[in-house]
């Protein structure tokens, strides 16, 4: 029988469960009550959520039949690495969902005396974690023994050149079946959980047992072991988690029993690990083991979790003095959450603070113009403005039928969007610093893709007020690294849909024209925050011209050392009388003969919130 | 000088392009004979649906919420569709995708695996069980086997519809043919 009457015959026999009338009357239905519910476009994905909904409550006999709980399994899992590394396990989150980033598997393996059962995967980029059970066979030894170990199967990454460090142990042990639980950690900068398949090797099951000879003083280890040899190749074929925060922080602080000055220059978290890059300038390797680091993460409820250095892969590179420390959390967390850390006592805001109350209804207007383009459609839904920014919100929604799902390992979807303004009937009027912008995400809901773009700042002799905005999108694109082994610098392999849409929007609403404009006089010390800056360099804070969007800064000072087309950060903070400190999204700067112009964009407040601005260390009343 | 934000390059000049005309894109479902042409699509196609979502999600249920989901989205698309033909390839391809955001969402937790999973009824024992040998493969592979053999599409359509290269098509099928070869053979089928 040839492959094709084969399948011709036996798919014609799959048949769905619902009859066709079935199927019409259910889609009418459920059509008809998407247009009643108002859900126009965006219910699609909506609606899609609440068929899910439905369908898995109609599986659950289904879960329920295989017996095992997968989050609670990881909620296992993270627990007791929280006891190894007696940490506060208060934290836990019980209603975090681990299937959003991992699978079960249950994979089985013979091995000599046992079976591997591989149940369940769930990873972020760096860290993969395990559940496995061994069940022992009958009439084997396994039972416990005094003073001996646990048991161990410690699997490792089977990859040559990957650095990775396991950290292991046991779950639970029920009769001849012991569950256990492992995380492996990739080291390699710039290695992730990219690939198609994760390559795992269970090498041996074994415990052991230490005595000392009393006559010789002699250690004799006895142990006994069941040769496991499996090499798994694990499919990474779920969502591996990427949701990542990071922090650029830069503050000093101070390594007490290295009694050296450092900088903590960043900190990205996931929701099962950390980073942190450390400036520590110490040569002296025999130092190391006293480069501990004393972190811990506060959230937003007030919870500290101290970030354990006692296990599971404390690691830290050396180069140029900079190190970093890696390490994974006893409980899975919400970056979102953190809005500070802690380095050996001294705490450090890191999160982006709660947006000041404002309304942007009175400086813009909603808007839903709808654009069609090949595989998705644009929805431009609102507009606001002060004299110097304008901002648009949109929605890209790709079609049904389109490939629009996030792939392992590349970029989400960028949107290139050029805006400017035009006096009406005239040509485009650049921008005062122009320059083509992206789009930043908002949020992703199914195909509904949920984005903001942001002009660049209007010259300051010129205003958005009475002009007609223009908005060119470009083509949107996704990219993902790719390394060859003839191209020895990687590459970005790109996947790009035409756009092309131009849209005009008349600034016809009332713009936001408030201005609040300030003469400072105060001198800082930029060689705290800049290292181009020779200490003792004068500068000057002149005149701050803020906006409920923006602002601007004049900074009288010696330019002549200046490099042309170097920059010169600014540190710089609004604080409201609210207690918020805010720092700006967006900074710019012109350098002139007699000092350095800043501009910058920042979250919307309103100008009589504002209490006093922070630069360089220093605090100035606003009066 | 711009110290922090992002530049892309720019690439070749946008067209102008107007604002939809909402009544150019006609649903299915607003049309005077709306439930006509679905009961139509339906009866035509159902099979086909169902096929495909079975070959992803290896669950009757599963697949049967899926072939409703997609005559739901083809009810309220406003794409413009010209013909059958055109119909059938957007079915398959909207089916792929509602598969794939099932497989990747919670709901996978509650599916169990083939093997795990009741015995397919629909094989006597005399005939050759293809199915769930098939079954056994990855998606990308069963998607393609069964387009080429089933559905009878040359590789040159397979690849159009799923958006990949025909070298890709071309390779699935050969490995997916080859796998479930063996797959056969160690089940006893030697003329395979």
């Amino acid at each position: 029988m040839s492959f094709n009457s084969s399948f011709k015959q036996e798919f014609s026999e799959i048949a769905p469960l619902s009859d066709n009338k079935t199927v019409c009357r259910n889609v009418i239905e459920r059509a008809k009550n998407m247009k009643e519910n108002k859900k126009p476009r965006i219910s699609k994905a909506a609606a899609g959520i609440a068929a899910a909904a439905v369908v898995a409550a109609a599986s659950v006999t289904v879960g329920a039949a295989n017996n095992w709980d997968f989050n609670s399994a990881f909620r296992g899992i993270f627990g007791r690495i929280a006891e190894d590394q007696r940490v506060n396990t208060d934290p836990l989150d019980n209603d975090f969902d681990f299937m959003k980033y991992g699978k079960p598997l249950d994979l089985w393996y013979d091995c000599d005396n046992f079976r591997l059962n591989v149940k369940g995967i769930c990873a972020d980029r760096t860290t993969v974690y395990f559940l496995y059970d061994v069940a022992f066979d009958e009439g084997y030894d396994h039972g416990a023994r005094e003073e001996w170990t646990d048991w161990t199967l410690m699997p490792c990454i089977d990859k040559s050149g990957v650095k990775s460090k396991t950290h292991h142990g046991i779950l639970s042990q029920s009769g001849s079946t012991i569950s256990f639980y492992s995380s492996i950690t990739i080291y390699d900068e710039g290695e992730t959980l990219s690939s198609e398949t994760l390559p795992i090797t269970f090498s041996e099951l074994s415990r052991s047992h230490t005595i000392v000879d009393e006559k010789t003083g002699n250690v004799i280890e006895d142990e006994q072991s069941a040769e496991c040899g499996v090499q798994a190749e694990i499919p990474l074929d779920f969502e591996i988690c990427t949701e990542t925060s990071s922090f650029d922080i830069h503050e000093s602080i101070k390594f007490p029993r290295l009694d050296a000055d450092a900088i903590l220059e960043s900190v990205e978290v996931t929701p099962f690990s950390w980073t942190a890059d450390i400036y520590l300038p110490v040569d002296d390797d025999a130092n190391l083991n006293a480069a501990r680091l004393d972190l811990s993460f506060n959230l937003s409820d007030g919870t500290s979790i101290p970030a354990s250095m006692q296990s599971c892969g404390v690691e830290w590179t050396v180069g140029e003095y900079l190190r970093t420390y890696r390490n994974i959390f006893a409980n899975p967390i919400n970056p979102k959450d953190i809005v500070s850390v802690t380095v050996f006592g001294k705490t450090i805001p890191v999160s982006a603070p709660k947006l000041p109350e404002f309304s942007f209804e009175e400086y813009g207007k909603p808007l839903d113009l709808w654009y069609d383009c090949d595989n998705f459609q644009v929805n431009i839904k609102g507009i606001c403005a002060d004299p110097t920014n304008v901002y648009v919100l949109y929605d890209v929604i790709f079609d049904e039928d389109y490939d629009y799902a996030p792939k392992k390992g590349w970029t989400d979807w960028e949107v290139p969007v050029v805006v400017e303004a035009i006096v009406p009937g005239e040509e485009p009027l650049p921008l005062g610093r122009t320059g083509s912008i992206s789009s930043d995400l908002i949020s992703k809901n199914g195909n509904v893709y949920s984005y903001y773009v942001m002009s660049t700042l209007m010259d300051v002799n010129d205003t958005f007020e009475g002009k007609t905005v223009t908005l060119d999108f470009y083509d949107l694109a996704r990219a993902i690294p790719i390394r060859s082994e003839k191209e020895p610098e990687p590459y970005q392999q790109l996947e790009s849909l035409n756009c092309g849409v131009h849209a005009e929007i008349p600034v016809d609403f009332d713009i936001c024209r408030d201005e609040l404009s300030v003469d400072l006089n105060e001198s800082v010390d930029f060689s705290e925050y800049d290292r181009s800056f020779a200490p003792g360099t004068e500068a000057v804070l002149k005149n701050l011209s803020v906006t409920p969007f923006s602002f601007s800064l004049f900074v009288e000072t010696d330019t002549s050392w200046m490099g042309k087309g170097d920059g010169y950060m600014l540190d710089m903070s609004i604080n409201l009388k609210d207690g918020t400190s805010l720092k700006p999204i967006t900074l710019s700067m012109d350098r002139t003969p007699t000092g350095l112009e800043y501009y910058g964009t920042n979250v919307p407040y309103y100008l009589d919130d504002i209490e006093s601005v922070t630069v360089c260390g220093k605090t100035i009343p606003m009066k | 000088m711009e110290l922090t934000g992002f530049k892309p390059e720019l690439r070749s000049a946008p067209e102008q392009q107007m604002p939809a005309d909402a009544a150019a894109n006609e649903s299915i479902f607003s049309r005077a004979d709306g439930e006509a042409e679905l009961t139509r699509l339906v009866e035509k196609y159902s099979g086909m649906v169902f096929r495909v979502a079975f070959c992803h999600v290896k669950n009757h249920a599963d697949a049967d919420d899926i072939m409703q989901d997609v005559f739901l989205a083809l009810y309220t698309s406003r794409k413009k569709f010209t013909d059958d033909e055109y119909i059938k390839a957007w079915l398959i391809r909207v089916t792929i995708n509602k598969c794939n955001n099932l497989l990747r969402s919670c709901r996978r937790r509650l599916s169990v695996p083939l093997e795990n999973a009741e015995e397919i009824p629909f094989q006597p024992k005399e005939r050759i069980t293809l199915l769930p040998q098939l079954m056994k493969l990855k998606p990308k592979y069963r998607i393609v086997l069964y387009m080429f053999y089933y559905e009878d599409y040359s590789v040159s359509r397979i690849s159009e519809i799923l958006g990949e290269k025909t070298s890709a098509v071309t390779t699935r099928l050969s490995r997916g043919r080859n796998q479930l070869r063996e797959l056969l053979i160690k089940e006893g089928y030697d003329e395979f």
